[in-house]
């Protein structure tokens, strides 16, 4: 078994080409992590182009069957090829190498990142879009920068993250009675099951260095309501640095709206990479 | 080492920034016990208008009077608004122009009434601005600024600042007369809507670039003491016995003002017109 490793969900809806954003994100490690190993779990069978960015590529067919498709990430466990195991939302770009974050994880066999920063490295007011957490009093997890240990900890925790997840709406009716969630979230269902283990100390650290830059707009701290942050600042990378709004960043980012990844951004990491290799 | 303090002077047709510099500089020689030396484009008006006050001045530096193009709108309170001439652009030549080792460089609406910033020249830090500005009026909240625009980076205030000679400083200077030279581009570049050059916006943008684009960072720190200021739809009431008395405007219902008093409290002045006439009223 390989040591430790990326795993990344990429299935393709009509609307979203996550293979694309899972390309972007694995160019973004490789360029400041040259060891690391990538696998990507999609839909859709990947060209040349992306494959080779890929170590290993696990292609499964499978309808998306809710909103977020979730679902399919319950397996990512047991698909899983490493011992240790970061699992990224596609839609994040990594800004730095993650020896220090690999080194940290150490100490945990499950862990999730729990608080978010603006693109202006400020702690992000997340409440705005969290109020199902807020108002049910569940762990605030993001399941858009997780990490596991292959062990019994984490294999108790992802069985029963998969009994939450198979039966999200009774699960959600009793946990989250106010401001319940219509569709299956990976978050609030994580979220239960931490609740459900009472385990939220084990698996995160609210002062934790391990944090995302998360660009959804109400809480960067614009007096204006932009309704796409978008809208409001650019994403650019240059001399293997990203900026956003001018700023450089740190960590990673979870960009969220796809408008942020361009194909000129792709075409810089493409050449970033070879300069690197 | 050498220390001092610079004032920059260029006059519009209705703004005397020269007597502003000669009521400042009084102000400093007696709570600062420095010299201070003033940058002019008006040095012919000095010593015409006010001969007997040249000797206020260390040094007079006098500089070439350019022509400007960029126009301010100068409120004074709640009344009519004048758009005159501004010429604010030589401050990054400060370096170059200060014959001091160690400069603290204020607008000339700073009214120093205190000797906090004696402490800069205790401190072993090579430049000090603030960040952090605090506004006298008491419901004055929606005219505050924080940020050079809503989504860009947080605004220092060049309004004073604290420098020493030295190869980054020089390096800052640099930086900042290249933004000057290139504003139309630092402007869009930092999302900054208005078309003016400001000396706060540049100095803001020169240090996030010299913080390697990132904010949080350890330098510049902050000047000894705090920033405080009455802003231009303000008017000066009456200054005896260093206690200021200011009628703040009400943003809630135009017209409408409530008092606010300091007392051995340095205050930036942004009502220029309101300031002058208090000048006046002092015998200068």
């Amino acid at each position: 078994m390989i040591e430790k490793g990326f795993l990344i969900y990429a299935n393709n809806t009509w609307k979203e080409d996550y293979l694309k954003q899972a390309y972007a994100l694995a160019l973004s490690i490789k360029l400041y992590n040259s060891d690391a190993h990538i696998t990507v779990v999609t839909n859709t069978e990947p060209d040349a182009k992306y494959s080779k960015v890929f170590d290993n590529v696990i292609v499964k067919k499978t309808k998306p069957n809710s909103l977020l498709n979730a679902e399919e990430r319950i397996n990512a466990f047991d698909v899983s090829p490493y011992l240790k195991t970061i699992v990224m939302d596609a839609d994040v770009l990594v800004t730095e190498n993650l020896n220090s974050w690999w080194k940290y994880l150490k100490n945990y066999m499950i862990y999730y990142a729990s608080s978010v920063r603006t693109y202006r490295d400020k702690i992000g007011d997340s409440t705005a879009y969290r109020k199902t957490f807020v108002q049910n009093e569940l762990p605030n997890l993001y399941n858009t920068f997780s990490y596991f240990e292959k062990s019994e900890e984490a294999a108790l925790f992802y069985r029963m993250q998969r009994v939450v997840i198979e039966n999200w709406q009774t699960f959600y009716k009793k946990y989250t009675p106010k401001k319940q969630q219509k569709w299956c979230s990976m978050d609030v269902s994580s979220a239960i099951t931490s609740k459900l283990l009472c385990n939220e100390e084990q698996i995160t650290s609210k002062d934790s260095f391990i944090n995302v830059v998360h660009l959804k707009p109400k809480q960067q701290g614009w007096s204006f309501r932009y309704q796409k942050a978008s809208t409001a600042v650019t994403l650019n990378f240059s001399e293997n640095n990203f900026y956003i709004g001018n700023f450089k960043q740190n960590g990673i980012i979870h960009y969220v709206e796809n408008n942020f990844l361009s194909d000129y951004l792709i075409t810089q990491l493409e050449e970033a990479n070879a300069t690197v290799s | 080492m050498t220390k001092g303090v610079i004032l920059f002077a260029n006059n519009n047709d209705e703004i005397d920034y020269v007597r502003q510099a000669i009521f400042c500089a009084k102000q400093v020689q007696k709570y600062l016990k420095l010299p201070v030396s003033l940058v002019t484009d008006s040095a012919e008006h000095l010593t015409n208008k006010y001969p007997k006050l040249v000797d206020t001045f260390d040094q007079v530096i006098s500089t070439e009077k350019i022509q400007v193009f960029q126009r301010k709108t100068f409120r004074d309170g709640m009344g009519k608004a004048k758009k005159l001439p501004w010429n604010n652009f030589n401050r990054s030549d400060a370096y170059n122009l200060t014959p001091y080792d160690e400069t603290i460089v204020m607008d000339t609406d700073y009214i120093v009434c205190n000797d906090n910033l004696s402490n800069c020249f205790k401190l072993n830090d090579d430049f000090m601005i603030w960040k952090d500005a605090f506004y006298l009026n008491p419901i004055g909240e929606p005219w505050e600024i924080r940020n050079v625009s809503d989504v860009s980076i947080e605004m220092y205030w060049a309004t004073v600042f604290y420098f020493k000679k030295n190869k980054k400083t020089k390096t800052f200077f640099e930086l900042l007369k290249y933004i000057k030279d290139n504003w139309a581009y630092y402007r869009w570049i930092y999302q900054i809507a208005p078309v003016n050059f400001r000396n706060d916006f540049a100095f803001s943008i020169a240090i996030h670039i010299m913080n390697g684009f990132e904010e949080n960072t350890n330098w510049p720190i902050k000047l000894p003491g705090t920033l405080y200021y009455t802003y231009d739809r303000d008017l000066v009431e009456d200054f005896v016995d260093n206690r200021f008395t200011f009628l703040c405007a009400n943003p809630n219902e135009k017209g409408t003002y409530s008092i606010a008093t300091t007392k051995d409290i340095n205050v930036h002045i942004m009502n220029k017109i309101a300031l002058e006439r208090l000048i006046e009223s002092q015998g200068i």
